[in-house]
């Protein structure tokens, strides 16, 4: 199953990206604005469609 | 090779597959599947008569398909045991017999087609994998036409054609035309050193040196050819090796320092255009060149995820396997009792790979001539009388250390305690809260909690800091005098797997403003992948927090490295930051609700307990 793309929040700075996540793998991950491994993968909050 | 087949205490597998390891360090068993030959290697003097009389030709895989060889084969010249074998998919008489003409000209009678597979079980103590690596397939490199254009070639088929023993007998030819080739181009980094999509974004170690050896070979045997190495950079780190860089130079080989952006052929000559830019001058260049070569990296095998699977072990997000510790256990795999040499590990030359598996042999050794295994100290104890039997010890365990429990049998979770390396994963884990870390242990690690929260604990960031990478590296930043605000606090586990989500909540509810957890980066954990159940188990805890209505933002999450003292600073800085942010009113608020949710869950054992309790005795009457 290809990866879905997810929004994630940083927990430090409160930046919002998007990003690929399979919840069956535990990437580890950084907010691309602070660095910060404190990012959480919102899995409420849909990515919005590309297409 | 030879000595190896020939020693009377090394027992040869070739041609075979392990196909199951179950076990552990000093007690592995193994399962090899001895696949057959279909020729009774014991017998076979390689006399060579069945090949001359084989119908069937197919590519040679060892010429890299420049030639061919029969059904009925030796896979290469050197191979031991020396004596043939059958390919079956290519062999036209087996079941029934369509051909049979190998059987009626081996004199000694070697051949047989009904033979069938062997499975061999094997005790052993110790693991060594030297399962190899592959050469990176340049096709998806379009812009250099490998496979449109015949006379572009892989450094590996270039081995071939100008090998004594290869499908040429030694003469240098190109593939279009069998000519010999005078102006030879070789292309470095194909498939290394790329942050593209294409390839990968390491240096593959020995393609440098392989083509400075080429070009002396070339120059060696035909003064005449005009080499050229593209490159971005040459990396002749090893001994000896900037003496053999420096005589290439010296033979007239010219190294132009920029990468080819297109190579397109000549129609009518089968010759190639390169287009390229030297960095050195900035000026952009057509050059022809009648052969070139492709310095392809090297890349795991493909089939890689079986022996990891097979043996336990993790791999890097390069896709060989990582090793226990990169400076102090290189060859230890991170399940005990295993061992890596040569390029499983990671791309290395000859020297490192000998080197290598010298290591691998003698840490072997020294397991197996010490007769004994010391186990960690620090190992989980289940209390199986409240044991659920769910199995998420031993679906956590980074080892499988833990035999995995079973309802049916009434079988409970049991510790292979020389296989365990004291994590903690499975403490955390557990939902019973039944295991418990020696050393480690819940009551030992909410007793610190208590006692660094014990004054002003509003003013406090308690970290839990990892025993090989973020302690070390808040050492580091101490050591470093890098200034950090006063207010961390530190517990140390030997894993952030370790961390309890009622630990972090135990703080909280003793008024800590912040908790960090802290652990190795994932590609170094000491734990395998007990890490992601760390990063796991915290995104479970932000979701929980929000639920409660706790600010999500009072639980931080970083890996820091033993290296990265500033970062552990950085990261104190930012943490003091957000502690200003964090209210007294809000601590104090968010503590009767941990409070509820922890009498909640003792509530839930307590009938959880009760109620397995009340089944047993039933059990016990009726058994009686």
């Amino acid at each position: 199953m290809a990866e879905k793309t997810l929004t994630f929040r940083c927990q430090r700075c409160g930046h919002e990206w998007e990003g690929p996540y399979d919840p069956k793998v535990a990437k580890e991950r950084a907010c691309p604005a602070c660095q910060s491994n404190s990012a959480r993968p919102l899995l409420h909050v849909k990515a919005p469609d590309k297409n | 090779m030879m000595d190896v087949g020939r020693h009377p205490r090394i027992q040869l597998f070739t041609h075979s597959e392990v196909e199951n390891v179950t076990g552990f360090v000093g007690n592995f068993h193994v399962t090899v599947r001895k696949k057959a030959r279909y020729v009774d290697e014991t017998a076979c003097n390689a006399c060579n008569e069945c090949v001359a009389v084989c119908p069937v030709a197919v590519p040679d895989a060892y010429q890299q398909g420049f030639s061919s060889r029969k059904a009925i084969y030796m896979p290469f010249p050197q191979a031991v045991p020396s004596s043939y074998l059958i390919d079956m998919d290519a062999c036209l008489g087996n079941n029934p017999i369509a051909c049979g003409k190998c059987a009626e000209v081996c004199e000694k009678h070697c051949i047989d087609y009904d033979a069938k597979d062997e499975i061999v079980p094997l005790e052993v103590g110790a693991v060594i994998v030297a399962t190899g690596a592959e050469v990176y397939d340049p096709t998806e490199y379009d812009e250099y036409g490998y496979t449109r254009y015949d006379n572009v070639i892989t450094s590996m088929e270039f081995e071939r054609l100008i090998c004594a023993g290869g499908p040429t007998a030694g003469h240098f030819v190109r593939p279009s035309d069998e000519k010999r080739p005078l102006r030879v181009g070789f292309i470095q980094c194909v498939g290394s050193r790329s942050l593209s999509p294409k390839g990968n974004p390491y240096c593959s170690n020995i393609c440098c040196m392989n083509t400075v050896k080429d070009t002396l070979l070339l120059a060696d045997h035909y003064p005449d050819v005009e080499s050229t190495v593209y490159y971005m950079d040459i990396r002749a780190f090893g001994k000896g090796f900037e003496d053999l860089y420096r005589r290439s130079k010296e033979t007239g080989v010219r190294y132009l320092r920029g990468l080819p952006g297109n190579v397109r052929e000549d129609p009518e000559t089968k010759s190639l255009v390169v287009t390229v830019e030297d960095t050195n001058t900035g000026r952009r260049l057509e050059e022809e060149q009648d052969l070139i070569v492709l310095a392809c990296g090297i890349v795991p095998r493909q089939d890689g995820g079986g022996v990891k699977h097979l043996l336990n072990l993790s791999q890097t997000a390069d896709g060989f396997y990582m090793e226990s510790h990169p400076k102090l256990k290189p060859v230890d795999a991170p399940s005990r009792g295993v061992y890596f040499a040569g390029c499983a590990e990671f791309p290395k030359d000859v020297k490192d790979a000998v080197t290598q598996a010298g290591a691998a042999a003698s840490r072997a050794g020294i397991l197996l001539g010490a007769g004994k295994v010391t186990i960690e100290a620090i190992t989980p104890v289940i209390d199986t009388e409240f044991c659920t039997q769910c199995g998420i010890c031993a679906k956590v365990c980074p080892y499988g250390a833990i035999r995995p429990p079973n309802v049916r049998t009434d079988k409970y979770p049991e510790v292979i305690e020389a296989a365990c390396s004291g994590c903690g994963t499975c403490a955390a884990e557990c939902p019973m809260d039944v295991i418990s870390m020696r050393h480690f242990n819940d009551t030992q690690i909410l007793g610190q909690i208590d006692a660094l929260l014990e004054d002003h604990p509003e003013e406090k960031v308690l970290t839990f800091a990892c025993n090989w990478c973020s302690y070390p590296g808040a050492d580091l930043a101490g050591t470093n005098r890098s200034q950090y605000p006063a207010h961390a606090r530190m517990v140390r586990t030997m894993c952030s797997g370790r961390v309890d989500e009622d630990f972090v909540l135990h703080a909280l509810m003793r008024g800590a403003a912040m908790v960090l957890v802290s652990g190795c980066h994932h590609a170094d954990c000491h734990y395998m992948n007990a890490v992601t159940w760390t990063q796991k188990r915290i995104e479970k805890l932000w979701n929980r927090l929000d639920r409660l209505g706790i600010r999500s933002e009072r639980v931080q999450l970083e890996w820091i490295s033993a290296a990265q003292g500033t970062k552990f600073a950085k990261v104190m800085e930012e943490l003091d930051s957000l502690r200003k942010t964090v209210t007294v009113e809000e601590i104090e608020a968010a503590k009767p609700i941990i409070a509820a949710e922890f009498e909640k869950k003792a509530e839930r054992l307590r009938k959880q307990r009760a109620r397995m309790k009340s089944q047993r005795d039933k059990e016990e009457v009726v058994v009686g």
